[in-house]
């Protein structure tokens, strides 16, 4: 599978700090995939979303975004343009006074003449659902609406990547479903990349693939089902498991007779109903 | 209690005034500025007084949002208008009581005085109750744009501009929040002397700032992630039109200049 963005052998250290918050990391991201990045507070996984677009440079290793390199002041600008980040808090990455003065912003930046501008911001508004708000103001917005503009505001500039750096921990669970929604048919229909890095489990259920980072390393890779199953590791990385999970395997310790335990809530819902 | 708070002192209306590029706008208020001193007789004050009213009632604005403009500053009038009345000792002597003498050409001067300051105050409230704050912002930067040559930063100075704009309201929920916050922890911020409500402001401004810091270095950083490199190459959503209106109210600005200059002494 060919990769979008790949990440070799990085260690990264904080100005004036004695231990890497990034040990020797390598990690692909496949084109069109669903990639979750998983870990507690202190594992070194926002710190590893910054590498991604070139906000933070190695002290060891490389990161390649295509055919660039965010090391290089040559291609860091046209990074930025492919890989699109939406961060925690949705009212400090709202530039503009307005909603379409602030999908506008990063294609000022990028120079974007006026007239393409506008189609762009039209079009991307739409891709979000937000045209109804087009002149709205940010404190007129709810937080998910605002994580749309964000969205929106990416959208435009026309990236391959969008990372999700913990972009629904801040949001009520609608504004939370809003938001996952919204990036999972951009994902899905438009086959744009998706890295999200969350320390909800429960979100990383529905990634192609989860990366689980503990103190600064990669603990584990690989499919959801797989990660789920190795208990020990994620406790370890102090993370909490799913809840249809933690319910399946008190149900099991009870004596309750199911097949495996579940990650999904209609999946144990059906194991249920099934039972003799 | 803090929603009430308008930003600015715009007043959304349609009207020819509202309609004029505010590059126009700026140039003839600062204009404005200097040609009301050009006024010193009874004639070309009427001029100015008539063209000031018909620019107001062409702008829709309400009368009374021009008096809360003036307002703070009508005490300053009526202060240097008595000192005029008082101190000018000029053309007949009109009333004497001890040491107290009013002369004819100090009334007058202190009208004049008085009614140039309120045609100066009215045109500049014009200005910003017709105009959008963030017009403001663009028009200054598109006019002030030359200085660049000099290494001035225009761009950056309307880029911090228009940010403040963004996150007044967003600074007003917070600050409402924590007041809340405090209150419910037994806060008094509306009885007690004024001593003690300033000290009770306290604990209010330094989350507030602490906040505030976290928030510039967050956006900072978005702003980054977002391509942004200072204005250098950079390209405009926001487009000012000039229109044959503005040209129009220019020359009209021109031709008011140039009867001011015939018919005054």
């Amino acid at each position: 599978m060919e990769n979008i963005i790949t990440v070799k052998d990085v260690t990264f250290y904080y100005p004036g700090e004695e231990t890497p918050t990034l040990k020797g990391v390598t990690l692909d991201v496949h084109k069109g995939e669903w990639l979750s990045i998983v870990g507690h507070n202190g594992s070194g996984k926002s710190t590893l979303a910054k590498m991604l677009n070139g906000l933070l440079l190695p002290n060891e290793g490389a990161v390649y975004v295509s055919q660039y390199t965010t090391g290089l002041p040559d291609d860091i600008w046209e990074i930025r343009r492919l890989v699109g980040m939406v961060f925690q808090n949705p009212d400090n990455q709202f530039v503009g006074t307005s909603v379409q003065d602030d999908i506008a912003f990063g294609l000022e930046n990028f120079g974007v003449p006026r007239d393409e501008m506008v189609k762009r911001i039209n079009e991307s508004i739409e891709r979000v659902g937000m045209e109804a708000f087009l002149n709205q103001e940010p404190h007129q917005l709810s937080g998910g609406q605002k994580q749309r503009v964000a969205i929106a505001g990416i959208l435009a500039q026309k990236p391959s990547v969008i990372v999700l750096d913990e972009a629904t921990s801040m949001l009520d669970p609608i504004g939370r479903i809003e938001v996952i929604e919204t990036v999972r048919e951009l994902n899905e229909k438009e086959g744009i990349t998706v890295i999200s890095i969350t320390h909800d489990l429960e979100e990383a259920l529905s990634a192609d693939r989860v990366v689980v980072m503990k103190m600064g390393e990669k603990a584990a890779e690989g499919v959801p089902e797989d990660i789920f199953q190795q208990r020990e590791l994620l406790k370890s990385a102090g993370l909490d498991l799913p809840f249809s999970l933690k319910l399946s395997e008190a149900l099991r310790q009870q004596g309750v007779e199911l097949d495996k335990s579940y990650l999904t809530q209609e999946e144990l819902v059906n194991a249920l109903w099934k039972l003799a | 209690m803090l929603q009430n708070v308008i930003i600015g002192q715009y007043y959304p209306a349609s009207s020819p005034l509202h309609r004029m590029d505010s590059r126009s706008k700026l140039i003839a208020a600062f204009f404005y500025l200097f040609i009301v001193f050009l006024a010193n007789n009874w004639l070309t004050y009427g001029l100015l007084i008539a063209f000031t009213f018909v620019t107001i009632s062409l702008s829709k604005v309400p009368l009374r949002f021009l008096y809360k403009g003036l307002k703070p500053i009508l005490l300053l009038v009526v202060f240097t208008m008595l000192l005029h009345i008082f101190l000018t000792k000029e053309g007949d002597l009109l009333y004497k009581a001890g040491f107290l003498e009013i002369y004819e050409g100090g009334v007058i001067q202190g009208i004049f005085i008085a009614l140039r300051l309120l045609l100066l105050v009215m045109m500049t409230s014009l200005l910003t109750l017709t105009t959008t704050p963030i017009d403001i912002t663009d028009g200054l930067e598109h006019l002030l744009g030359p200085l660049k040559k000099w290494k001035l930063p225009v761009h950056e100075f309307a880029l911090m501009m228009s940010i403040s704009l963004r996150f007044i309201p967003t600074l007003l929920q917070e600050t409402e929040k924590i007041m809340k916050a405090q209150m419910a922890r037994g806060a008094d911020f509306t009885s007690g002397p004024i001593k003690e409500r300033a000290k009770a402001f306290v604990p209010l401004l330094v989350p507030l700032f602490v906040s505030s810091f976290k928030r510039a270095e967050e956006l900072a950083l978005a702003m980054e992630a977002r391509g942004y490199r200072g204005g250098e190459g950079r390209t405009r959503l926001r487009a000012l039109e000039w229109h044959q209106r503005d040209t129009f109210a220019l020359l009209l600005l021109a031709l008011l200049t140039l009867a001011l200059f015939l018919l005054r002494n």
